[in-house]
Formats: C-alpha cells, sequence, structure tokens
C-alpha cells in the first residue's frame, strides 16, 4: 500500500495541473480541488505511515500503547481539509457568478484586467 | 501582562468582527465598532512595540502547552514593527472607506472582513509556528478573495478568479512544504525547527527541497518575479478603499514570511539561495518598473511598482548582512505606508473626478493643490528622493551592497528608481499637471455634498503623510529599530532561547 | 426533491442527528469527537430538511420565534408588565394570538448570528485564561462531576463555540446554495 500512494499522489498531481491548465471553468475548479486533495494527500504520506493504534492514551495506561500512528500530520491535514473545503466553496459560488455575468465557460474571454487601456 | 499584549493585536480585531456580525443589520454601528477596533489595536501594538523595543523577544504558549508541542506566539521587534505599521494602515483605510466605499458593499459586510483580514495580518506576524502561519495565511487569504469580489461587478470577478486561482495553487505548495518539514524533522515549531537545522542533520537535501516548496509559496504571495503575473491583474480591479490595503499589505506579509523562514529555518545551503534571491531581486525589480512604465492607469501603475518595491525587500535578504536586513525591513514598514497612501490618493482624484484614466484627468494642481501636494511628498519618498523616507532604506541596502561587493545589484536598483522617478513624474504631469483635456461642461459639475465628501477623504491621507514624513525626516529611531529587529533576525540564539526557555 | 418517503423519516430523524451531534459534542473531551464534527452531525439535520422541504420552511420551524405582546398600560408598573409578557409568550399563546389588541412580532434568527455566538463563545473561553494572567486559552477545570457532560470546564465553552459556528456556516451555505 506504501508503496502505491507516491504512484496515486503523482498520478493525481499531473491530472489536475492537466486539468488547471484547461480552458474551461469547470475543469479549473476539478482541477484546483484534485491538486489539494493530491497535496492532502502527500501530507498524509509524508508524515510517515504507521499501521496500529491511535495515540489516544488508555484509561488504564500512562503512555499510548506501540505502535501508534503520528496524530500530528493526521491533524494538520483535517485542518487543511477544512480550509480547502471553506475555499472550493468560495471558488464554486465564484465561478457560478463569473458564468452568470459574463455568460461563458471559456477562460479566454476573461483576460481584459491585463490589457492596457487606451483611449474609450 | 505579557500574554496579554501578544495576544492583543490578534483578540481586538477578531472581537470586533465578531461585534460588526452581531450587528449585521446596522451600518452605523459596524462603523462605530470599526473606529472604536481601530483605536484599541493602534493602541495594543504600539505597546507591544514599546515592550518588546524593553525588554527583547516575547513569547507566549496558547492553553499553557510547553514550546514545542504548543502553540507559539512570539513577537519580536520585526513582528511588532510590521503589526504596528498594519494598525496604522488599518486605520487610514478604514477612515478611507466610511465615505469612499458605496454603501451597498458596506452592508455586505466589508466592516467585518476587513478586521479579519487585519487578524489575520496580525496572527501572521505573531506565529511562531509552520502551520499555524499556513492557517492564518488562509484566514487573510479568504479575506482577500471575499474583499476582492464583493461587489461582484465584471472586472473584479475577472480579478478574482486569477487570484484566486494562483493562490489556492501556493497554499497547496505551502501544505506540500510544511509536509516535507515535519516529515524530515518532525517538528513545525520554528525556534526548535531552527535548532534542528543548525545540527549535523541527515537531509540537508531534503531541507533545501521544503526550502523551495515554501519559495514558491511566498514567492506566489510576494509576487515575486516570475511569479508575479496575477498581482497586476487583480490589484487594480477592487474599489480603492479595498485595493488599498490589500495592495499594501498582503505582499509584504508574504514578504514577512518569507525574510523570517529564510533567515531562521532554511539557512542550510545559502550558496544555493543567495545567488538565487540576488538574481530574483534584480529581475523583479527590472520588470515591475518596466511594466509601470507602459501603464497608463492610475492603480495599474501603483500595482506594477508594488512588484519593483518587493524585489527591494528581497534584495536585502539576498545581501544577507546585518544592514541589508535592516534596510529590508525599514523599505517594508516605508512601503506599506507609502504605497496605501498613494493607492488611497488615487481613490481621491478617482472619487472627484470618476476615472483613473491618465488621459482623462489633468489640471490637479489648480483645482486640488494640497492633494498635489500629498502626493508629491508621497511619489518622492517612494522613488527614494532625500529627506523622504524611501531615500533611507535604499540607502542602507545600497551601503550594503557596497560593503560587501555586490555591485551589480546595487546599480540595477539605483537604475530602477531612476525608473520610479520616471513613472512618478509621469502621474505628477499627466494627474496634476497638464491642462484638463476638453470635455462635456455637464460632466464638470460636481454636486456639492460630494465635494464635502471629497474633502474628509483627505483626512485618511493626511495621517499617513503625517507618518510617512515622520520616519523619513525623524528616520534615527525607526533605522535604530530596523538595525536591532535585523541582528535579532541574524541572531537565531535569541529567538530560540526565547521561545524554548532554554 | 419533497417525496412522502424522506419528509417523514426526517422528522423522526432529525430529533436523532441533533442528539447524537450534542452526544458527539460532549464525547469530545475524553474520546473522539467535539464540537466540529458535532456540529457537522447537527447541521445535517438542517440540510435535510432544507432538501426536502425547502429553505423557507426550513427558517420557518427552526429559526423563527413569533413575540406576542401589547402595549404597557400608562399606570401599570413595569416589572409586572415584564411578567405579563413573558407569561403570555410561555403559555396561553394560541388564545393570545387570536386576541384583537396583541401584536406579533417575529423574531428571525439569522445564521450570521449564530456564527457571531459560536465565535463569541470560542474566543471568550480563552480570554478567560488570559484575565488570571495566565496564558490565552488556558483550560479551567471544576472539581464536581456531572454524569453525562463529565467534568465541566473552560474547553467545553470553546467546542459548543465551535459546535454553533459549523452549524451556522452550513445554514449560511445552504441558503446561498438552494436559494434558485
Amino acid at each position: 500500500m506504501e508503496f502505491l500512494l507516491p504512484f496515486l499522489i503523482g498520478i493525481l498531481f499531473s491530472a489536475s495541473l492537466y486539468l488547471i491548465l484547461h480552458r474551461h471553468f469547470f475543469k479549473l475548479i476539478l482541477g484546483l480541488i484534485l491538486f489539494s486533495l493530491a497535496t492532502n494527500l502527500f501530507l498524509f504520506v509524508i508524515g510517515r505511515l504507521t499501521r496500529g493504534g491511535s495515540a489516544i492514551i488508555g484509561q488504564d495506561e500512562n503512555v499510548a500503547v506501540e505502535p501508534f500512528a503520528d496524530p500530528v500530520p493526521q491533524a494538520l491535514l483535517l485542518t487543511a481539509i477544512v480550509i480547502g473545503f471553506g475555499i472550493q466553496s468560495f471558488t464554486i459560488v465564484l465561478i457560478k457568478r463569473v458564468y452568470q455575468s459574463f455568460g461563458t465557460t471559456d477562460l479566454d474571454d476573461m483576460n481584459t484586467t491585463d490589457q492596457i487601456e487606451e483611449h474609450h | 501582562m505579557n500574554h496579554l499584549l501578544i495576544m492583543l493585536p490578534i483578540l481586538i480585531p477578531l472581537y470586533g468582527a465578531i461585534l460588526s456580525l452581531f450587528c449585521w443589520r446596522s451600518v452605523r454601528v459596524q462603523l462605530y465598532i470599526g473606529i472604536l477596533t481601530q483605536v484599541c489595536l493602534l493602541v495594543a501594538s504600539f505597546l507591544l512595540l514599546f515592550d518588546v523595543n524593553e525588554s527583547g523577544i516575547r513569547t507566549t504558549q496558547i492553553g499553557s502547552w510547553p514550546a514545542p508541542y504548543g502553540i507559539t506566539l512570539v513577537a519580536d521587534l520585526f513582528s511588532a514593527m510590521i503589526v504596528i505599521t498594519s494598525a496604522i494602515t488599518g486605520m487610514a483605510v478604514y477612515l478611507f472607506s466610511i465615505k469612499g466605499l458605496d454603501k451597498a458593499r458596506q452592508t455586505f459586510g466589508y466592516y467585518p472582513v476587513l478586521l479579519v483580514l487585519q487578524l489575520g495580518v496580525s496572527g501572521a506576524c505573531l506565529t511562531g509556528d509552520l502551520f499555524n502561519l499556513f492557517v492564518w495565511f488562509e484566514v487573510l487569504l479568504m479575506c482577500c478573495f471575499v474583499l476582492i469580489a464583493l461587489g461582484g461587478t465584471k472586472p473584479q470577478l475577472e480579478g478574482a478568479i486569477k487570484y484566486v486561482t494562483i493562490n489556492i495553487l501556493a497554499t497547496s505548495f505551502l501544505l506540500a512544504g510544511i509536509g516535507i518539514v515535519y516529515g524530515t524533522m518532525g517538528s513545525l515549531n520554528m525556534a526548535e525547527l531552527a535548532l534542528l537545522v543548525r545540527m549535523p542533520v541527515a537531509h540537508p537535501a531534503l531541507i533545501n527541497m521544503a526550502g523551495m516548496f515554501f519559495l514558491i509559496a511566498f514567492g506566489i504571495k510576494a509576487a515575486i518575479f516570475p511569479l508575479f503575473f496575477w498581482l497586476p491583474a487583480a490589484y487594480h480591479t477592487p474599489p480603492i478603499a479595498i485595493s488599498a490595503f490589500i495592495a499594501g499589505i498582503i505582499t509584504k506579509v508574504g514578504m514577512y514570511a518569507f525574510i523570517r523562514l529564510f533567515t531562521l529555518i532554511f539557512v542550510t545551503d545559502q550558496e544555493l539561495t543567495i545567488p538565487l534571491f540576488t538574481v530574483l531581486a534584480g529581475f523583479t525589480m527590472v520588470i515591475g518598473v518596466l511594466g509601470a512604465a507602459s501603464q497608463n492607469d492610475f492603480r495599474k501603475i501603483l500595482s506594477f511598482h508594488i512588484v519593483s518595491q518587493i524585489g527591494y525587500m528581497l534584495m536585502g535578504l539576498a545581501l544577507f548582512t546585518p544592514l541589508a536586513l535592516a534596510g529590508s525591513i525599514y523599505f517594508i514598514i516605508h512601503n506599506i505606508l507609502v504605497k496605501t497612501n498613494l493607492f488611497l490618493i488615487s481613490g481621491v482624484v478617482a472619487h472627484r473626478h470618476g476615472t483613473f484614466a491618465l488621459k482623462k484627468l489633468g489640471g490637479l494642481y489648480l483645482q486640488q493643490p494640497i492633494l498635489s501636494v500629498l502626493f508629491f511628498i508621497s511619489a518622492f519618498s517612494l522613488a527614494g528622493i532625500p529627506p523622504f523616507s524611501g531615500f533611507w532604506g535604499k540607502f542602507m541596502l545600497a551601503k550594503a551592497g557596497f560593503e560587501i561587493g555586490s555591485f551589480t545589484i546595487v546599480l540595477v536598483s539605483l537604475a530602477v528608481s531612476l525608473m520610479t522617478i520616471f513613472s512618478m513624474t509621469k502621474i505628477w504631469n499627466e494627474v496634476f499637471w497638464k491642462k484638463k483635456p476638453e470635455q462635456e461642461p455637464l460632466l464638470d459639475v460636481v454636486p456639492q455634498q460630494k465635494l464635502r465628501d471629497n474633502r474628509q477623504l483627505y483626512l485618511p491621507v493626511g495621517i499617513m503623510t503625517v507618518f510617512i514624513l515622520l520616519i523619513g525626516l525623524y528616520a534615527e529611531p525607526v533605522v535604530a529599530m530596523a538595525q536591532l529587529a535585523a541582528e535579532q533576525l541574524l541572531n537565531s540564539k535569541l529567538y530560540i532561547n526565547a521561545v524554548l526557555k532554554r | 426533491m419533497k417525496t412522502v418517503i424522506l419528509a417523514t423519516a426526517i422528522r423522526i430523524l432529525i430529533p436523532l442527528f441533533i442528539i447524537f451531534s450534542v452526544y458527539t459534542l460532549f464525547r469530545g473531551h475524553n474520546h473522539p469527537g467535539g464540537g466540529f464534527i458535532g456540529g457537522l452531525i447537527g447541521s445535517i439535520a438542517f440540510v435535510f430538511h432544507t432538501m426536502t422541504h425547502g429553505p423557507q420552511q426550513t427558517v420557518n420551524t427552526f429559526l423563527k420565534l413569533n413575540l406576542y405582546g401589547y402595549p404597557r398600560q400608562p399606570n401599570q408598573s413595569r416589572s409586572l408588565y415584564l411578567m405579563r409578557m413573558m407569561r403570555v409568550n410561555v403559555w396561553r399563546r394560541r388564545r393570545m394570538a387570536r386576541h384583537p389588541e396583541v401584536k406579533q412580532r417575529m423574531l428571525r434568527i439569522e445564521p450570521v448570528y449564530i456564527i457571531a455566538t459560536g465565535l463569541f463563545l470560542a474566543t471568550t473561553s480563552g480570554v478567560l485564561g488570559l484575565l488570571s494572567g495566565q496564558p490565552y486559552m488556558h483550560a479551567y477545570w471544576s472539581d464536581f462531576y456531572i454524569p453525562v457532560l463529565g467534568k465541566p470546564g473552560t474547553p467545553i465553552l470553546f467546542d459548543l463555540g465551535v459546535y454553533l459556528l459549523v452549524i451556522g456556516v452550513v445554514l449560511k451555505i445552504t441558503f446561498v446554495m438552494s436559494e434558485e
């Protein structure tokens, strides 16, 4: 399992980059969601996978029983997922608004803020 | 008292935001809560700066958990200086937004979001823990997203899409970097990490790799050379009351985190980082100033100048001497104030004349002489003309560069200063000096109420100008403080001992 | 998406969800659980209700309080008036509602207020430690033991704040997203 996860992360990263570079809004947001998923998985794997109990100390013990999983990456991951959830829901609403006011799903139509303004 | 002083710059905006949320229906009450919060925040951050200046680095442990395990908050001179500058800026922007922002946006939660943004800035400056840094950055970025999209006009939505996309990527990079740091060293407390990387560890290459992740993440957030394209595309789209604060503060907070991490933790491979930073600093300056020269819009010129000024701050880090870092710190303080003020001035101009396009403006020197003088001070301060504040920052950087013989970067920075003068004179000529272009006489009639509102907008600009003049003409204490802060940054033993209580 | 099966099931499930979420909230001190996950479970109830009956119905059912009242008589003392009003609103509500002189006032709880209350509770639980010279969020525990809740202490306030915050945020998101 641990051997396969890095490959999965790699596939997720490349798929998400492909989707982000796409011109369609919907694929952009899919790509962003996949990208943060891949990062979360990366964080999870690099924090060392330990198969074993949780790091909760039982009522009759003084220290947790070895082997126990490191709780810090899990805590980081949970926080990151929650933050990612908030940002993603904001992005989805934003993209919906953009679609409503521009009437397009093509990112190439959104290049006016970069242009140098001449006489109008 | 110690614990309270560090917490206050975080707690005050938080309570302000909560109270504003309770008064969601009434903008007037939110206004009063806002002014109270801003005054308290200013006082609290001044007290913090005073305390840190008197008695060295201050720390507190959230929930009384001891240092490497719990969440640490650290206030040293550098962070305290950024906190007080952001408090001053927040005050000015707040005063500006009372008359300078339309009522519709004010009712849709501008005040609570602005306060949470200030909370995020204070938190990012005061935290002593890598993961917390990430969380605070998310707090302030969420607020930036909301503020940039607030109102939902077409250019705003377009800018917001670009800003959000690139920042989600940056966030993911930051998270990946944090993961690598935790995976290799098993800690996220910045003081403990600083201790661990200075030991003969097994993986210097992995630490370096994590450093590069942080370089990309904060490079995007601070708009460093190859990663700055989102900034001029997004920063000029929202109304001035919003973009002044975001443009003034957010990139500099990115730069703050950058300097903090690359002086404290990622110092193991300076043969790589220092030449890299030098090249990046040079390109950031040059590209930014060239981009500004090609623009014909008040706000866009200023947006590109943000990129150019970021180069100077990075140059201080690239030279890596106490004087250079002090120059960087001074320059950050100066730049936050000046850049916000220039944005506010452009807002005053647009409020009166209804446009940011240089071609359509003109003749302001006759109509609004006081505003012209205020702009003159800020613009020349930005360009670095002595005796104004920009000069001292650039002088310290140039002197530090000459001392260690990096002539190229110093010459580039001086040339960029000349180009900055060019841009500022362009604005001066087009907006203030040339004759107003002919237009329909009906458009020239401004209602009395608007004129009165416009005069009220002078107040925040005036306050900011006073501070700019203060740190320029009476630079000695600020420079001395910046030098002390730089010494604290370079002498990481102080930081480690303060946090780990050894 | 109004189906009879879901609408009937939800009437039974909503109390279950809320009781279970409160259980999770208080369990969080010594076992897995806590304010965040409790709030999510609790908000599922409201999300389901919105899905079956629409956001307006959810607001009417859970987030609206009708208060009844009549103007104070000139010679009536304030405390007596207050007691009368409280009695009117607590019992005999139905009968009072039909009374011609009685005016109805609607008290609507916006999700924003729930969010603000949650944030306020969570922040204030930390300030208690700060006021006594300890670091922020220093925990204080009481000595007595309550059967279900365990030992109450300041972290319960924090969790309660997070619980309310999560419910408020999810409600807000649900209402915004289901508006069209």
